[in-house]
């Protein structure tokens, strides 16, 4: 029962994840690779802070401004450079924050990590942690929903085949990213949050490239502005690894193994739905 | 001073490695436009794979001939994994593709070696001393390499008929397509010469300190950093580039002050740090200056 609770609090944790990337990456085209970055820095101050004696909400809150301002760091990068040169710096944020959190072990414990993180006490066991994740991630759900019927959301979509007929309409596609990439800040800092009030644990490994993997190919996956797509999608890619469990593989090999099968996914992924996806093109 | 000299040789080791992926990088960049980021798990995959071949008795002509086979072996399965995006110029797909077969490469090569470091013993390891500083052969065999590929790469590309067709195939494709070049086969040629660079870079470095089936992310990210920075279509701005991003980290680190001591693994932060601040101040590339028409 407990494994049952527990997979699907994970599944629905990823689930709200996923959701402001199939956003960006899949109906906006925008190939944003630091994301990890905002999950591993809000992670890691509400660990911090709360191991500091600060309140849990209190840290998130903390944690959910400085990912915000992480966001519009990577929004003013965006306007920058090129769109491959920003997809790639965002990996190369993803290994410097490791490398920093790895180096500063006075602040983070380094390569110990952060044990013992208490949770709240709205959420202190887990059915009633189940609760308030499936509560977050069906608001993040119709958020989501709502954007899409939005002229904003028609306007996202719109600006990956013709910038330039979107602002003859009036709209700042450069306004609607930072505004998506603000809203990913707030639901990666309240996801993170209720990942670590689940695990209690903070390892320098969290929010690597199993994890940029796993949500890029979900996001890939619901490649489509609907967010039922969404949903299958992670079902499918978050389930599949689960079968790993009736093979005797030893525990130092099973993360990769379970890598194999997500960047396979992702490789036919690509192959079959390349042709029907447009990505963004943009003068910078 | 002798400790700043030899941060200054060391850099210069190091920067041969980055530089030398980069032009991999340069390379597949100039004829496809896809940034071909799974370079540096390839590298990995043929160090490993000399690192396994060293194990037997073979001597170092077959040695060779079975690099050369494992590299084309590689290519043939990245070109053909990358073809569709290449000619449907969906170049960040593109970079996605490349990156998760990296991710793929690099997880086959943790499952069957673990996570540990592995040294190259391709031949014995010697220090030679010039006053206070030391050099190691494998460094003078780095340098000495880096030197004769760009000798070699600079002549082919000028001087013969393949690399006109290269540079043809980079300049306009549409154009070289017309004037009966073949692309694809020139694509292809291409593939190869970086990822056999690619490899001889992985080797080396195993050579040089170790390799780690996870080490070739951070040497392409650090390859491709210095790419960007330099200016995508300007080599000269990649040359300085990754020679500026090994030695501002190293000499940061080396100098520290000992209450304020760093270790190596604030490396990757302060490129990043660099980077930041060379992609605010010249977005670009490093020598990229405006021109207008009169």
């Amino acid at each position: 029962m407990s494994y049952f609770l527990v997979t699907l609090l994970a599944f629905f944790n990823t689930l709200i994840n996923c959701s402001p990337l199939q956003v960006l990456v899949s109906v906006g085209g925008i190939f944003f690779l630091g994301f990890p970055v905002m999950a591993k820095v809000s992670a890691y101050t509400v660990a911090i802070l709360e191991k500091s004696d600060f309140n849990p909400l209190v840290a998130m809150l903390i944690a959910i401004l400085l990912t915000i301002i992480i966001a519009i760091g990577f929004y003013y990068l965006y306007l920058r450079v090129s769109n491959d040169s920003f997809a790639v710096i965002g990996l190369a944020a993803m290994l410097a924050v490791e490398a920093l959190i790895i180096s500063w072990d006075d602040l983070t414990n380094g390569l110990l990590g952060i044990p013992g993180i208490p949770r709240p006490e709205i959420a202190n066991s887990i059915p009633s942690l189940l609760f308030v994740t499936i509560l977050f991630a069906l608001i993040v759900l119709v958020f989501e929903w709502l954007f899409f019927q939005t002229k904003y959301g028609r306007a996202l979509r719109a600006m990956k085949e013709n910038n330039i007929s979107v602002e003859a309409l009036g709209i700042n596609p450069n306004k609607i990213i930072l505004g998506i990439m603000i809203t990913m800040a707030v639901v990666f800092s309240f996801s993170t949050s209720l990942y670590l009030w689940r695990v209690q644990f903070l390892a320098p490994s969290f929010a690597g490239l199993h994890y940029l993997i796993l949500l890029l190919t979900i996001a890939i996956m619901a490649h489509r502005p609907k967010v039922t797509l969404l949903i299958l999608s992670t079902v499918f890619v978050f389930y599949i690894p689960e079968l790993l469990r009736f093979f005797p593989l030893p525990s130092a090999i099973l993360g990769y193994s379970r890598l194999v099968i997500y960047s396979l996914l992702l490789i036919v992924l690509l192959i079959n739905l390349s042709p029907k996806f447009i990505t963004s093109s943009r003068k910078i | 001073m002798e400790l700043f000299t030899q941060i200054i040789i060391n850099s210069l080791i190091s920067g041969t490695q980055v530089l030398l992926l980069a032009t991999g990088l340069f390379l597949v960049y100039s004829v496809t436009r896809i940034m071909h980021v799974g370079l540096g798990a390839v590298a990995m995959i043929l160090a490993y794979i000399v690192y396994s071949l060293l194990q037997t008795d073979l001597n170092i002509f077959m040695l060779f001939i079975l690099f050369l086979t494992a590299a084309l072996i590689l290519t043939i399965l990245t070109y053909l994994l990358l073809r569709g995006f290449i000619n449907r110029e969906q170049n960040l797909l593109g970079l996605l593709m490349s990156l998760t077969i990296g991710v793929f490469f690099e997880s086959i090569l943790s499952i069957i070696f673990g996570p540990e470091g592995r040294f190259i013993n391709l031949f014995e390891t010697k220090s030679y001393n010039f006053s206070e500083i030391t050099v190691t052969n494998v460094g003078i065999l780095t340098l000495a390499l880096g030197i004769c590929l760009f000798a070699t790469g600079l002549f082919i590309l000028r001087s013969t008929p393949e690399g006109r067709k290269l540079r043809a195939t980079s300049s306009n494709k549409n154009l070289a397509i017309v004037l009966g070049i073949k692309t694809q086969k020139v694509i292809f040629i291409t593939f190869f010469l970086a990822t056999a660079i690619a490899g001889l870079v992985g080797v080396l470095k195993g050579m040089y300190t170790a390799v780690t089936p996870l080490a070739g992310l951070n040497l392409i990210i650090m390859s491709f950093i210095a790419l960007i920075v330099g200016g995508p279509n300007d080599y000269r701005g990649t040359i300085v580039a990754s020679y500026i991003l090994v030695l501002i980290p190293e000499l940061l680190i080396s100098l520290s002050i000992d209450s304020f001591s760093l270790s190596a693994s604030w490396k990757m932060v302060f490129v990043f740090v660099i980077a930041t601040i060379l992609l605010t101040l010249k977005p670009q590339g490093l020598f990229y200056s405006v021109t207008r028409n009169t």
